[in-house]
């Protein structure tokens, strides 16, 4: 059933699984998506200007012939607190998009990408104390299944050689399926297990211009417009928030032979959210910035290996116990050209830091990522 | 040189690849860091006792155990210790339809009815217990028919005291278990199969022997049952050797049984065999309610639980009900029976309490624990209503309160089999300590993870 699950999950869009208990996954979840493969490997720092990144729309404009794309991001995760520790897998589907061209200067993609993944489990024992003077062992289980998804329909107008343009409208969707469970020693006592289904639907939209002013420089900026986002429960508003904002700017510089450079701020307005959480969820604004290096690597097969490197910071959107959470990425990656260059297949690892003001707490995770874009 | 090198390079991307695809395999465990990082995830765990009236608002005593005639088992008995007969039960086999003619092969044929009968006996099997009998036994066989309604039994009570034998047959105690043919008068069967009409023999039971004082009881199966491996027939059955008149070439034996319905319900069915209590228990003290004896009864419990606990979205983890019981000593005995909790599944609109405590879930459906103990001693009974293999709760809140009754009642395990009865106190227990009382252990819904 695990696997028939995983298997269906290989099936969606974007979603994932995360352990709780962890600086990362508090509040609404973990911002696991946005970022294509390749960018992950830059740390972030082409998101502004990445095709394959649902960021900035203008970007559709490099995207090239028709083709589609997925991601696999697995994630192994080490939680260390009070003297103990967790180490969990997470399988992640982060990114799906495609993209085609409609004449010669206009570009149409859609795609999902994993907005928040809320998808994780705790598990404790102890033993339950009555005023009747008796007790019980039990085993209790708290558990979050799903994500929030934005799907972007996009397009791009590229003004000039130099000069695109593109708009995208967001719509933001997805569940939350809660459970908790608490199951007693003692089989006097019968089984505790309390189910609810969050659902959520929003919008927003996005504008954006990828400018080229030298034939080695590419600039990109973008931002969202939230629109409202609402949580329900059956068919009960439960709670209702903006959509967070988001500005981004970011850069490549080729200038060098063999080397190209790149970096990107995005600020993302994660706190609009407090409206639609409970009051233990406190989502703060942030800053994601990041620098990347890709170098040509020597050719194997006639074709190039680009090879790259990557660094990224940003604030998670919750915290915990109203302590921001930091993440810091190191990440490693490389491009396998396939079919003489049409496709591609995008291999990356990050190691990711994160850290809060937390005593005798600490989270890292190796992060593998593979992305495959496909143009026949 | 060249191919080597490349797939040097190409095994780093190959491991990268088959890492990845290994990840597929998810694994969840954690929380390691909480309470640290797990804001919300306490659960409010409540424990509470209700007692008396806050548990029950109706408790009433049910007699007449089962209902004549759905009866799966025909007690007869006679207690003769210290106290006399303190218990008496016979069972009333009825053979309404005796067959009067032979079978003939032509069936253009004019029937050959039976003309003289040189041989009739009653056989049932026993099932005796053996630790009760002392001694021997006697089995007298009565007829017990009359002309009275069918439910007037008190006429067919005093029949059973005045009739003399039309058969009997002494046991030795080794001997009680397994089959027994009473020899009857065969001119008494005649005249009634010759006339056609109905016969209703009385079973009763005497001990006899050097030491003819105590206890003894069988249970006679009362109804016809057919092996499906070898066809035969049990049950109490009337059976003659039956002649045709002159020229008497026809002899046969008749086999007559009982046509009983196979399981108990409410209502008296027609030609059904029942059984008797013609001297039962003596009355429960003042302040206990009885459960079995002989007649046996039981005890309807309505529960007045606050709809807040079951109908909302809390969840009930434990509910036992603790019942205070009398010790007993009357027929006290060494083994042990079954306080047995069963789940009422009538309706509200059922208000005769009588017929809700028949309507009762099957034990396989809702399998509340039986609790096992002996009736003389005197000690707290322990029932669980909710456990991790039977909730009550649920089952009432999934039925909801205009469905199904909120309510229990408490059945020994020797209904109309054995004359030993729980004493349980009540909510009219004049002592607050000996009251029932509900210990419950709830949770409310948690707002886990909710906005």
């Amino acid at each position: 059933m695990r696997t028939l699950r995983t298997l269906v999950l290989c099936a969606t869009v974007a979603s994932s699984a995360a352990a709780q208990g962890t600086l990362s996954t508090q509040g609404f979840g973990y911002p696991a998506g946005g970022l294509s493969t390749h960018a992950e490997a830059l740390g972030g720092s082409i998101a502004e200007n990445d095709p394959l990144s649902p960021m900035n729309p203008a970007a559709l404009a490099t995207w090239g012939r028709p083709g589609f794309y997925f991601q696999y991001d697995p994630e192994f995760r080490h939680v260390q607190a009070n003297g103990t520790s967790d180490n969990t897998t997470t399988a992640r589907f982060p990114l799906l998009a495609g993209a085609l061209n409609v004449g010669p200067r206009v570009t149409v993609g859609i795609s999902s990408t994993t907005f928040l993944d809320r998808t994780w489990q705790t598990s404790s024992t102890g033993y339950a104390h009555f005023a009747t003077g008796d007790s019980s062992l039990y085993n209790e289980s708290f558990s979050t299944d799903g994500a929030i998804n934005d799907v972007r329909l996009a397009g791009s107008f590229l003004v000039l050689p130099s000069l695109s343009v593109g708009i995208a409208g967001h719509v933001l969707t997805g569940q939350n399926r809660l459970l908790i469970s608490r199951t007693f020693a003692d089989t006097n006592f019968a089984v505790f297990s309390q189910g609810s289904t969050l659902s959520y639907t929003g919008h927003s939209f996005t504008g954006g211009v990828d400018w080229r002013p030298m034939p080695t420089l590419y600039v990109g900026v973008s931002g969202d417009a939230g629109g409202t986002m609402r949580a329900y429960r059956n068919d009960t508003t439960l709670s209702s928030a903006r959509v967070p904002k988001r500005f981004g700017v970011g850069t490549v510089f080729g200038g060098v032979s063999g080397l190209s450079l790149s970096a990107n701020a995005e600020w993302h307005g994660w706190s609009a959210l407090n409206g639609l959480a409970e009051s233990e969820i406190k989502a703060v604004d942030g800053w994601d910035w990041g620098l990347g290096a890709e170098v040509r690597a020597p050719s194997l097969f006639g074709q190039e290996f680009p090879l790259r490197l990557g660094y990224r910071h940003r604030i998670l959107p919750f915290e915990v116990n109203t302590i921001g959470v930091h993440e810091t990425d190191y990440s490693l990656g490389l491009g396998v050209p396939v079919s003489r260059g049409r496709s591609r297949v995008d291999f990356s690892v990050t190691r990711a830091n994160r850290s809060a003001n937390v005593p005798d707490v600490s989270e890292h995770a190796w992060i593998l990522s593979a992305g495959f874009f496909l143009r026949p | 040189m060249i191919v080597l090198r490349a797939r040097h390079r190409l095994l780093p991307l190959l491991g990268l690849a088959l890492l990845t695809l290994g990840a597929c395999q998810e694994d969840l465990a954690g929380g390691a860091a909480c309470p640290t990082l797990c804001p919300g995830q306490q659960l409010e765990v409540h424990d509470t006792v209700l007692v008396a009236d806050q548990v029950f608002d109706s408790t009433v005593l049910v007699t007449g155990m089962p209902p004549l005639g759905t009866e799966t088992n025909l007690l007869v008995a006679r207690y003769e210790d210290a106290q006399g007969d303190s218990i008496v039960s016979g069972a009333s086999l009825r053979y309404d339809s005796l067959q009067r003619n032979f079978p003939r092969a032509d069936t253009t044929a004019p029937f050959v009815p039976v003309a003289s009968i040189t041989a009739a006996n009653l056989q049932f099997t026993a099932t005796p217990d053996t630790s009760m009998i002392r001694d021997s036994l006697r089995f007298e066989v009565i007829d017990i028919d009359a002309n009275v309604p069918e439910l007037d039994t008190a006429t067919i009570h005093q029949l059973f005291l005045t009739r003399p034998a039309l058969g009997s047959l002494n046991v030795k105690k080794d001997s009680v278990a397994g089959l027994h043919i009473v020899p009857l008068d065969t001119t008494f069967i005649r005249q009634h199969v010759t006339t056609g009409t109905r016969i209703r023999l009385g079973v009763r039971l005497f001990s006899y022997g050097h030491d003819s004082t105590g206890n003894a009881q069988v249970g006679i199966t009362p109804i016809k049952s057919t092996s499906n491996a070898t066809g035969t027939q049990t049950g109490p059955s009337l059976q003659y050797m039956a002649h045709s008149a002159a020229p008497a070439t026809d002899s046969l034996t008749f086999v007559n049984y009982s046509v009983s319905k196979a399981s108990g319900g409410p209502e008296f069915k027609y030609l059904a065999n029942y059984q008797l209590v013609l001297k039962g228990s003596p009355p429960a003290p003042a302040d206990v309610m009885p459960v079995g004896g002989l007649p046996s009864t039981r005890l309807y419990m309505r529960f007045t639980l606050p709809g807040a606990l079951i109908d909302s979205s809390t969840t009930i983890v434990r509910a036992t009900l603790l019942l205070h019981q009398q010790g007993d000593p009357t027929f006290a005995r060494t083994d042990s029976i079954s306080l047995t909790p069963r789940v009422v599944v009538a309706s509200p609109i059922v208000t005769d309490v009588s017929k809700a405590a028949l309507l009762l879930a099957d034990p396989a459906t809702v399998p509340l624990l039986a609790v096992r103990m002996n009736p003389a001693e005197t000690r707290t009974d322990t029932l669980v209503l909710v456990s991790k293999t039977a909730n009550l709760v649920t089952l009432w809140r999934a039925e909801g309160p205009n469905r199904m009754q909120r309510a229990i009642v408490l059945q020994s395990s020797g209904e109309g089999r054995d004359a030993r009865r729980f004493l349980l106190y009540t909510n009219a227990s004049p002592v607050d300590s000996l009251r029932p009382r509900l210990h419950l252990t709830y949770i409310p819904r948690s707002g886990f993870g909710l906005p």
